[in-house]
């Protein structure tokens, strides 16, 4: 029953949250990428059209909206398959949902083009699939782990299965939630350069481009910016999950 | 105040309740005690519809409870219960708080309640408000509990194994500061427990309960001098009366008298051990000290004929 007072606990300064953010957007700057990659492509000055700024922002678009659809789909379920008696649904959710991350997203997008087309569509549908795995499980494992007395104490005291929801369950499964739904957001920043191959956009279209001209050097300039932009999300989203939520005893 | 009438719980065939009537008397302490699986906390539970009753009904004031909703009914009635169950991402204030808010009281009536409670629960409100429960020993945790079912003032507080959790030490003075805080207040209080000394300790009434069903229902003398059945009087033990005298103070006992020459003892001494001094000094009678100064003389008569003090004192 001992833990650590507030004032002792180490206080990491996230320097991620500073740093990563920073160099993307240097690297963004007119004309810095293209030089430094200008050994790689044969003394030629790439050019892009759009921007590199713009193909990151339509990469976070995309990403942010997944993330987006993914809590708004995510949460309910996870709430909603860890109602007492409702085990053989939870298993069956959990199975379906583990599917999505075993076939290939490359498959699920390929298999969503006839239906949906080519363009933000499929690559959403890729993403959101692909990013309910971490979220669903998460959020059923950090609802299954708020112990039973807390929830018989607030029974007894009189609050409805929804108060007792809103007060004592999704504040206690909030930490694992969130930690869900980071490395969704973060693994599908790099799913999300798949979408360029569908014609989504993005930091994937230097990348597709860069392999079909066998240019190294337009598919570092994919790769690093993605790379940044995953970190940059991560140490952003890392400090709402570490935020001084008390360690439950 | 609380009546259960014909009350019946049934797993399957299995009966945990079978047709228990009872009365807790208002502003009292029952002890609701018995073996384990006795169907103490279910019928603990069946109070404030933890656990509904298969037949039967509770009253409530004289209301059955099944005409309130549960919610309702339950923000009135305090829980304690074994594992407290306290929110450990809240604060002890806001933990304290959780009855006050369902019921929509303003900010400041919170507050002012939160720090009465804690004071009266003997926690420092300025030390202990803003810690989280991970911060507190077993015991202050529990004091803790017993603020947050007191509240909202409910007339009624059910215990459920509350101090059963705790080491001997902190049990002792959690269990003395809850007998200070209900000669206090006098709520109407169900305490389950297995532990026939805290049932003696704390107990106006027992309800013994075996196998579903009510043993015996009296005051803790009753139960120790005018056993029921074979069954009360070998679940309290040949030693009952000795128990007994352990959680009463020998300052009780004390009559005026010349303490001159006489073994001398603290008046916070418990009565059994006042025994226990008697038995060692081969002397029977004791001067009872309060901080030094004589209060009077504890006599081995006065501790052996208590019982029919009482019954004359009741005629």
């Amino acid at each position: 029953m001992t833990s650590v007072p507030a004032s002792r606990r180490p206080s990491r300064v996230p320097w991620g949250v500073i740093v990563w953010p920073a160099l993307l957007a240097f690297c963004l700057l007119p004309g810095v990428l293209p030089r430094l990659v200008q050994p790689l492509t044969a003394g030629e000055r790439l050019t892009f059209e759009p921007p590199l700024w713009q193909l990151t922002l339509t990469h976070l678009g995309l990403v942010l909206l997944a993330t987006g659809v993914v809590l708004l789909i995510g949460v309910p379920l996870a709430v909603v398959v860890t109602r007492p008696g409702r085990e053989a649904l939870r298993h069956l959710t959990e199975t379906l949902v583990g599917l999505g991350q075993t076939v290939p997203t490359f498959a699920v997008l390929a298999l969503a083009v006839p239906a949906l087309g080519f363009g933000w569509a499929p690559t959403l549908l890729g993403l959101i699939v692909y990013g309910l795995v971490p979220v669903v499980s998460n959020g059923v494992a950090g609802l299954l782990s708020v112990e039973g007395h807390l929830l018989d104490a607030a029974r007894g005291m009189g609050m409805s299965p929804w108060q007792r929801l809103q007060r004592v369950e999704l504040p206690l499964a909030l930490p694992v939630l969130l930690a869900g739904v980071r490395t969704s957001t973060v693994y599908n920043v790099g799913t999300a350069t798949i979408g360029a191959a569908l014609g989504a956009g993005g930091l994937g279209a230097p990348i597709i481009n860069g392999l079909s001209q066998q240019n190294p050097g337009l598919v570092l300039v994919g790769a690093v910016l993605a790379a940044l932009l995953a970190l940059s999300l991560d140490a952003l989203l890392g400090l709402v999950v570490s935020s001084p939520l008390s360690p439950a005893e | 105040m609380i009546e259960l009438q014909h009350l019946e719980r049934r797993y399957g065939d299995a009966y945990a309740v079978r047709d228990l009537n009872l009365k807790f008397p208002e502003g009292e302490l029952t002890a609701l005690l018995g073996p384990s699986g006795c169907g103490k906390t279910t019928t603990l539970r069946m109070i404030n519809r933890l656990t509904e009753p298969s037949a039967g009904r509770v009253l409530l004031g004289g209301r059955d409870t099944r005409d309130l909703r549960p919610e309702e009914l339950r923000r009135g009635l305090g829980y304690v219960i074994q594992q407290i169950g306290l929110f450990p991402h809240l604060t002890v204030a806001q933990n304290v708080a959780t009855v006050p808010e369902l019921l929509g009281w303003d900010r400041r009536r919170t507050a002012r309640r939160v720090d009465d409670l804690l004071e009266l629960v003997g926690l420092d409100p300025a030390v202990y408000r803003a810690k989280k429960p991970g911060e507190l020993s077993g015991g202050q945790a529990q004091r803790v509990g017993v603020a947050r079912a007191l509240a909202a003032d409910p007339p009624v507080l059910l215990m459920d194994e509350p101090f059963g959790a705790l080491d001997p030490l902190a049990r002792d003075r959690l269990q003395d500061a809850f007998k200070d805080i209900q000669q206090r207040l006098r709520k109407t209080v169900v305490l389950v427990t297995h532990d026939i000394d805290e049932a003696l300790r704390l107990g106006d009434r027992i309800a013994l309960m075996h196998a579903g069903t009510l043993a015996q229902f009296g005051t803790p003398d009753d139960l120790i001098h005018r056993p029921a059945s074979p069954f009360v009087r070998h679940f309290l033990g040949e030693d009952a009366v000795l128990r007994q005298l352990a959680g009463r103070a020998a300052a009780e006992f004390v009559r005026p008298g010349d303490p001159a020459g006489l073994p001398r003892i603290a008046d916070t001494l418990d009565a059994r051990s006042a025994l226990g001094v008697m038995l060692r000094e081969g002397s029977d009678a004791l001067a009872v000290l309060r901080e030094g100064v004589p209060l009077g003389v504890l006599r081995w008569d006065d501790l052996r004929v208590r019982e029919a003090q009482a019954r004359k004192a009741q005629a």
